[in-house]
């Protein structure tokens, strides 16, 4: 027998009300604010060294969190207690409370972020300062964060898809730029320019930005979606590696190896508008399609693509960038060592490349295979989860 | 991870790679002039690294003065060393400024010690050991709070995802069918496998992580040592070798002399810690020494050697060593001619006092008295009140005579053989190592800081044999006990041409 809720027909085609703007609008702020941060937060580290809890970039990291994590709450408060039966209708339900998807996947990533903070804190303590990006802590921070940007995505994508005439779409791929520069923020350490003759490099592209781009360019609905987010990548990235330099900074640690006398930039983005504009060429000639094995093919072309533009833009651009005539206020080419990084020739060498060392990754047939198959995971994951983002509209 | 476990772990993957000065005692303390102003200085070595040092300067009077501290790393130029930390006085107090500064590196630092008042600038160089030592346990509060947050993050993780793909999809007023909740509910089940694989391969990087960090944990004595002893005519030679496993066959020790040895070799009779020796081995090899042992009683001896190496890195190796009793003595040449400043002791220590707030008296058997002033109570991480005065047999005090560069010596050694320190007067730390920085900073920088340029005879805080001692004969030796338990100490000095070792117990509370 069936319950009367499986009776009750779907409102499928009912337009339903326009979800306001500000949430959206905060949550891109907070998005911001945390990408904003987390660079200024790796240059403190690397130029000053010395670290506080309230340091301007941790400051700019937490309001983020809980801007976040409070605009989650008041949507959560508003939808469970104070919406009527059409308000609580738009959106899901947990726990017997009610809320948009966006605002409890933001809501998660604040409380992730609440908790990494005693985390990374005994930490510090227990196992010394980070001396690398990449810890249990940080990890599960960079989750929270991830997670709140995530949840800014859902909720601005639900309104691209509820609104009509395109409300919503510039804020989608706005926010879609901000998860990419999260993205390229925690690979960092294997995308110097140096490492990027270096199989690991490639490897890691293709596992970690595939996928966002592929599900960037399926739920867009605006033209050339992934490529417009991956220029708010590039754009975000050079605005801090231009901004960050103009401020006078030295390190406050020893050992010095590097006498500093501003903030150090970020390396030069990635070029992903270029792999980014071959994925929207393929998904524009795709339309969606159904069932795992085409969708494996599709993310296999597109993974395949990503790379074939990848390979020789990044190869022969990070020649460049580790040249001279790439050390200036543009590109940053040899601005961007920390107070450790003593002066030598690594810095304008490529690493990794090296045959007859023990640290050697050459880039070769099995690497390119090995990055081709990481890449067609991560598009096939993108591709599942940008098909279900298109749909997302609560 | 369990404690069991992480013990277990740490013995098999225990591979020493840092030095580490004295055994199980890593703060650092110094008394003495910072050129025209005499001042006490602890420094409190954080137990990982890069790690937080807590610096403590509390000057002998309270006329204002502003302090700072500069760390120099052994292997950096110190044109490139950062800005010095100002140090801040302490609410409440009139002389006693603090400070922290960040080590970032394992090996071994100085950290200069600025002070400038009315009598001008004045600096000492203090050498620290950046080494890790310990790790934090994670508190029972904390295992809680993370254990609950972990417990609402997977909990509400779940729930997301499960109403994630009930109705994430459906248009406003729609309501989610049977096959809807379904959906969500196998969703769940994959997130739920998800999350675990997610904790699982967490735990796995966070024990990694622990594993590593023991990698460079040193929480004993390095580098390892052996030892055996052979007879010859009527001397016992110990041989010692050290690093045979630390390092490759042919390297040799780069050491730096310290008040005129490369090696202090103390050797404790167990159990009962009886029988006391503080000798000087010499080398033979790159890394062999030898030395001819004094009438020490046959027996189990535990051995605490010291050593600088060069570049600063001062280190406590440890070892057990089974000595035979003493052979006959013959008429044949001796194979080797001891060391002046080789010294010994048997018997036991004082009798504590039974009235309060007297002193502890060691006889010495030539009617010499040696008191630990009266003190309170001793407690971790507290001034150790370690002074003693030397009183000769008609109740004087005694004319004490500068040896080794020290107006006295002082072993200090837990019952359990776990903490283990080499003090002076000017302070606990490798004078070898400050004299190394005191002439980095000379070569580097031009200056003449301090007094001590010249040599270790200028530095402050050292005597030539001319020196005379203290008028009082008041022996003050700058230390805090690092952990409680009960502590045997022996007091050296010399007097009449003769080293003495008076010996007393302690009990440290927590």
């Amino acid at each position: 027998m069936l319950s009367p809720e499986v009776m009750r027909p779907r409102q499928n085609h009912l337009p339903g009300r326009e979800p306001v703007f500000w949430p959206g609008l905060f949550f891109a702020f907070a998005a911001t604010s945390m990408a904003v941060g987390i660079i200024w937060d790796i240059s403190w580290h690397t130029t000053i060294g010395r670290d506080a809890f309230w340091t301007p970039a941790h400051m700019a990291i937490y309001l983020g969190g809980a801007l976040g994590g409070m605009t989650g709450g008041w949507l959560a408060f508003k939808h469970t207690f104070l919406a009527g039966p059409e308000g609580r209708d738009s959106s899901v339900g947990i726990f017997g409370g009610r809320a948009p998807l966006g605002a409890l996947v933001a809501i998660w990533g604040a409380v992730a972020m609440l908790t990494s903070a005693p985390f990374d804190n005994w930490w510090h303590n227990a196992y010394g300062l980070d001396v690398k990006i990449v810890s249990p802590p940080h990890a599960l921070l960079g989750i929270g964060m991830s997670s709140i940007i995530f949840g800014a995505l859902l909720l601005v994508l639900a309104r691209q898809n509820r609104a009509t005439g395109g409300a919503g779409a510039g804020l989608f791929i706005y926010v879609g730029g901000i998860l990419l520069t999260m993205v390229g923020v925690f690979a960092s350490e294997y995308c110097f320019p140096n490492e990027q003759h270096a199989a690991l490099f490639y490897e890691v592209c293709a596992a970690v930005f595939c996928g966002p781009l592929v599900a960037l360019g399926r739920a867009g609905r605006v033209s050339w979606p992934a490529t417009r987010a991956a220029a708010v990548y590039i754009g975000i990235t050079c605005l801090m590696a231009w901004i960050l330099p103009l401020f006078p900074a030295q390190p406050k640690l020893a050992p010095i190896f590097n006498p500093l006398t501003h903030m150090v930039p970020p390396a030069f983005p990635l070029l992903l508008i270029f792999p980014a504009f071959a994925i929207d060429l393929i998904l524009r000639r795709t339309p969606q399609i159904n069932g795992w094995l085409r969708n494996l093919m599709l993310a296999a072309l597109m993974a395949a693509a990503f790379l074939a533009v990848v390979i020789p833009v990044q190869w022969y651009f990070a020649k460049f960038l580790i040249s001279p005539y790439a050390d200036n206020w543009f590109f940053v080419g040899n601005r961007i060592w920390s107070y450790a990084d003593g002066p030598g020739k690594y810095r304008t060498t490529f690493w990794h490349v090296r045959p007859d060392r023990p640290d050697a990754d050459l880039f070769g047939p099995s690497a390119a295979g090995l990055s081709w198959a990481l890449g067609t995971f991560s598009a096939w994951l993108g591709l599942l989860r940008g098909g279900w983002m298109r749909k997302v509209r609560r | 991870m369990k404690p069991r476990a992480l013990a277990l772990a740490a013995l098999f993957f225990l591979v020493p790679w840092a030095a580490f000065a004295h055994v199980g005692s890593p703060d650092v303390f110094y008394e003495g002039p910072a050129g025209p102003y005499p001042v006490d200085i602890t420094i409190h070595m954080p137990p990982v690294v890069p790690g937080q040092a807590q610096i403590l300067a509390r000057m002998k009077n309270s006329d204002p003065v502003k302090v700072s501290f500069l760390p120099i790393y052994s292997t950096t130029a110190v044109k490139n060393a950062p800005p010095a930390d100002p140090g801040q006085l302490v609410g409440g107090e009139t002389n006693l400024y603090s400070g922290q500064l960040w080590l970032m590196t394992f090996g071994a630092y100085d950290i200069e010690v600025r002070i400038d008042g009315k009598a001008g600038p004045g600096s000492i160089q203090i050498p620290v050991n950046s080494v890790a030592t310990s790790q934090l346990p994670l508190p029972p509060y904390l295992e809680k709070l993370l254990l609950f947050l972990g417990a609402l993050l997977g909990i509400g993780g779940l729930g997301v995802v499960e109403a994630s793909i009930r109705e994430a999809t459906l248009p406003p007023g729609a309501v989610p069918t049977a096959r809807d909740r379904r959906r969500g509910l196998v969703a769940c089940g994959i997130a739920a496998v998800i999350i675990l694989f997610l904790l699982a391969g967490g735990n796995w990087w966070w024990d990694a992580e622990a594993m590593n960090f023991r990698r460079h944990l040193l929480n004993g004595g390095w580098p390892d040592m052996a030892a055996n002893v052979q007879v010859r005519g009527s001397q016992r030679i110990l041989h010692l070798t050290i690093g045979g496993k630390a390092f490759a066959p042919d390297y040799s020790l780069p050491l730096l002399l310290d008040h005129g040895k490369l090696l202090h070799f103390f050797l404790v009779r167990e159990p009962g810690r009886d029988v006391f020796a503080h000798i000087h081995p010499v080398r033979t090899g790159g890394k062999t020494f030898d030395v001819a042992l004094p009438s020490l009683p046959e027996g189990r001896y535990e051995g605490f050697c010291d050593m600088t190496f060069a570049q600063g890195l001062s280190t406590t190796g440890t070892m057990a060593v089974q000595l035979p009793a003493m052979p006959a003595p013959q008429s044949t040449a001796a194979a080797m001619v001891p060391d002046p400043d080789d010294s010994w002791a048997a018997g036991p220590a004082a009798t504590a006092p039974t009235a309060p707030n007297a002193d502890t008296v060691y006889q010495l058997p030539d009617g010499q008295r040696v008191a630990w002033k009266a003190h309170a109570a001793l407690r971790v991480k507290q001034d150790a009140a370690l002074r003693f005065q030397v009183r000769d047999a008609a109740g004087h005090p005694a004319a004490l005579e500068p040896y080794m560069g020290m107006i006295s010596h002082v072993a200090v050694l837990r019952d359990d053989g776990a903490v283990f320190a080499h003090l002076h007067p000017t302070g606990n730390y490798s004078m070898a190592a400050q004299m190394y920085f005191m002439q980095k900073m000379s070569s580097e920088t031009g200056a003449t800081k301090g007094d001590g340029m010249a040599g270790m005879a200028g530095m402050p805080g050292m005597m030539d044999m001319n020196h005379p001692g203290p008028p009082d004969a008041l022996i003050s030796i700058p230390y805090e006990f690092p952990s409680a338990g009960s502590y045997r100490i022996w007091v050296q000095f010399k007097t009449g041409g003769k080293i003495w070792t008076a010996v007393f117990d302690a009990d440290v509370a927590a």
